[in-house]
């Protein structure tokens, strides 16, 4: 049983991931390293889905949104960081159980625009729970490694250390943006159904949102330092090697994404950014700047309106990604800063909206794509 | 357009029809103030909900080969591993060899003293087995082994402890074969009291543990030898991959 459980969160589901979503497929074969504790391995994704099921109706605290339970918000973080599926489990155990049983809408109150303003609401939630539950691991990990160790003594033991550090500030760099875009993001789950944001729902992630970048930045090192001096020195190490050469087995890795025609991602992208800055919204207008903004940039950065200069990404791309982010952090909150406290009127979002596509812009101009560099 | 690009088109007007006007009627803190206690931490959250905007629209992949990447990363993570538990296993096997040489040259010291003592117990079959403990604890097999062996052709390299594997599944090897013989002195010797056959046979018992001990590590090492040869061959094959792929993309832009 426990071998088949094993053999399902290693190999079976991740190669049907890999057949449309490799990135989906190495988070879910992300937890393969916790066989060396095999109850762990097999049950702990079935048992985060459990919880992240009945989380809306049963989890102390959390009435309209996960962000109203710092609890929550740690075992997501501590979860997903610590094993790929388990961050995965939760998140999807998490979006049926809310859509399934944590409703808010009465029997009597089911009319379309009700519907779709909750659900509206709700799936700027999902989208940013994913971002945390699924996305802050995959990206630190890549950002980890695509920083060079060479110049470090060679003691295998040394660069381990490095790589832990690398591994750890990438995902407390992350965890600490997401904290900060989250305080206005998730606030249409509230404003869209003719609420308010309430204390409960905000000061979790915006007063001790630190909690939970600390312990992204531990379980990231500790998760690195035990995977690395612990498992894989150890007896289970045929098995692992087994589990991943099993999954890779059939070489099946196809990303939707990339076979998408180029225009079909822009406008996904142009539909998906408006709907998640809408926290950030005054008004109509806000939205349509911003889906302009979105798919101006996206065309700019596929080369269909001008391409970024070769020698511009090539001095991008020699800066780790790790540096780049904070890098574009900085920059976007400078400019934020000088629109929220001078230029304009504090009397609405728009400052905090411009501010944030500002951001936007700054990642697209230091993340350009490696083939502008010919 | 391709009926992808009219599906996901149709999909953006969906959204645009539906989450728009919702949108429109978002209220808000009233001012940034009522929301943030200073400019600077609004400004953060701005900047954060940016990033998190930049995330989800994909800005960060800058990467047209990064599964290839990523793959080959691990590949190479893989090899880095064997190598690391390699080394692991060899300092061990490395620390035993001392103590076991210690103890081969104690019992040949030992060996025509315990052989004298069998002897004047009058014992002619025991006498032989003797004999053929301490002849084959320096066979030409086991001298052998102990030789340093050339690696020149290894993937592990310069690994400690390589070179013992053979001498100490040797030494297994014989203890598995002498069992018989040495349980045969050890229960004569006690019978009789024979206090250098005693002293020969528990040396002998020590260097059986030491053997035992070293010829598991060194099964452990053939193990993962098999394991870093495979994954040398994955990481090459991947690198081939990522450099097809660098090139294709090179190629198109």
């Amino acid at each position: 049983m426990v071998g088949s459980l094993i053999e399902f969160w290693s190999v079976r589901l991740p190669r049907w991931a890999d057949r449309w979503s490799p990135r989906l497929g190495d988070a879910l074969a992300d937890g393969a390293w916790t066989v060396q504790w095999p109850a762990l391995a097999a049950y702990a994704p079935a048992a985060a889905l459990g919880v992240g099921f009945l989380s809306p109706v049963l989890w102390p605290g959390m009435r309209h949104v996960y962000t109203e339970s710092l609890l929550f918000m740690l075992v997501v973080v501590i979860g997903a960081i610590g094993s790929g599926p388990v961050g995965v489990m939760l998140l999807s155990g998490y979006v049926i159980g809310r859509l399934l049983v944590g409703s808010r809408l009465s029997a009597s109150s089911w009319d379309f625009d009700g519907l779709v303003r909750e659900r509206g609401g709700e799936l700027i939630s999902f989208v940013l729970l994913a971002i945390l539950a699924v996305v802050i691991p995959l990206v630190a990990q890549r950002m980890a490694r695509q920083i060079p160790l060479d110049r470090l003594p060679p003691d295998p033991n040394i660069r381990l250390a490095a790589h832990a550090a690398l591994y750890g500030i990438g995902c407390g760099l992350l965890t600490y943006l997401w904290c900060q875009g989250t305080v206005v993001l998730i606030r249409p789950v509230f404003t869209w159904v003719h609420s308010q944001p309430t204390v409960e729902a905000i000061s979790p992630v915006q007063v001790t949102g630190r909690l939970l970048v600390i312990a992204a930045a531990g379980v990231a090192a500790a998760r690195v330092l035990v995977e690395n001096l612990h498992v894989r020195r150890g007896p289970v190490l045929a098995t692992l090697v087994d589990l991943e050469r099993r999954r890779r087995a059939d070489g099946q890795r196809h990303s939707l994404w990339r076979r998408t025609p180029i225009a079909a991602r822009i406008a996904l992208a142009t539909a998906l950014v408006p709907l998640l800055l809408a926290g950030t919204y005054t008004g109509w207008i806000d939205a349509v700047v911003v889906a302009a903004a979105t798919a101006a940039l996206g065309a700019w950065r596929a080369g269909l309106i001008g391409r970024m200069p070769a020698a511009w990404s090539r001095l991008a791309l020699k800066i780790p990604a790790l540096v780049r982010v904070m890098g574009a952090f900085v920059i976007g909150q400078i400019l934020a800063n000088v629109m929220i406290g001078s230029w304009l009127a504090r009397d609405s979002f728009r400052p905090v909206m411009l501010g944030a596509l500002l951001t936007l812009a700054t990642f697209y101009a230091l993340f350009p794509q490696r083939r502008d560099l010919a | 357009m391709t009926g992808w690009s009219a599906a996901l088109g149709g999909i953006v007007l969906v959204v645009a029809v539906v989450a728009l006007p919702a949108l429109a009627i978002a209220d808000n803190c009233g001012s940034i103030g009522d929301c943030w206690g200073t400019a600077a931490a609004a400004a953060a959250a701005a900047a954060g909900a940016g990033a998190l905007a930049a995330t989800a629209a994909g800005s960060g992949k800058d990467d047209d080969c990064e599964a290839e990447r990523a793959w080959a990363f691990r590949c190479k993570s893989w090899v880095d591993t064997c190598k690391a538990q390699l080394k692991y296993y060899g300092d061990q096997l490395e620390a035993l060899k001392q103590p076991a040489d210690e103890l081969i040259a104690r019992a040949n010291e030992l060996a025509p003293e315990a052989q004298r003592e069998v002897a004047e117990a009058a014992v002619e079959a025991l006498f032989e087995k003797l004999g053929e403990l301490v002849t084959m604890l320096v066979a030409p097999e086991i001298a052998e082994a102990r030789e340093v062996i050339d690696l020149a052709t290894d993937p592990a390299g310069a690994i400690p402890g390589m070179e013992y594997v053979r001498f100490f599944q040797e030494i297994s090897s014989y203890f598995q074969l002498m069992s018989g013989d040495l349980d045969g002195v050890a229960q004569f010797a006690d019978e009789h009291n024979l206090v250098t056959a005693q002293r020969f046979v528990e040396t002998m018992r020590e260097l059986q543990r030491l053997a035992a001990r070293g010829s598991q590590l060194g099964n452990k090492m053939d193990e993962v030898r098999v394991d870093l040869k495979k994954w040398q061959e994955e990481l090459d094959k991947a690198e081939a991959a990522l450099q097809a792929c660098e090139a294709g993309h090179a190629a198109a832009a």
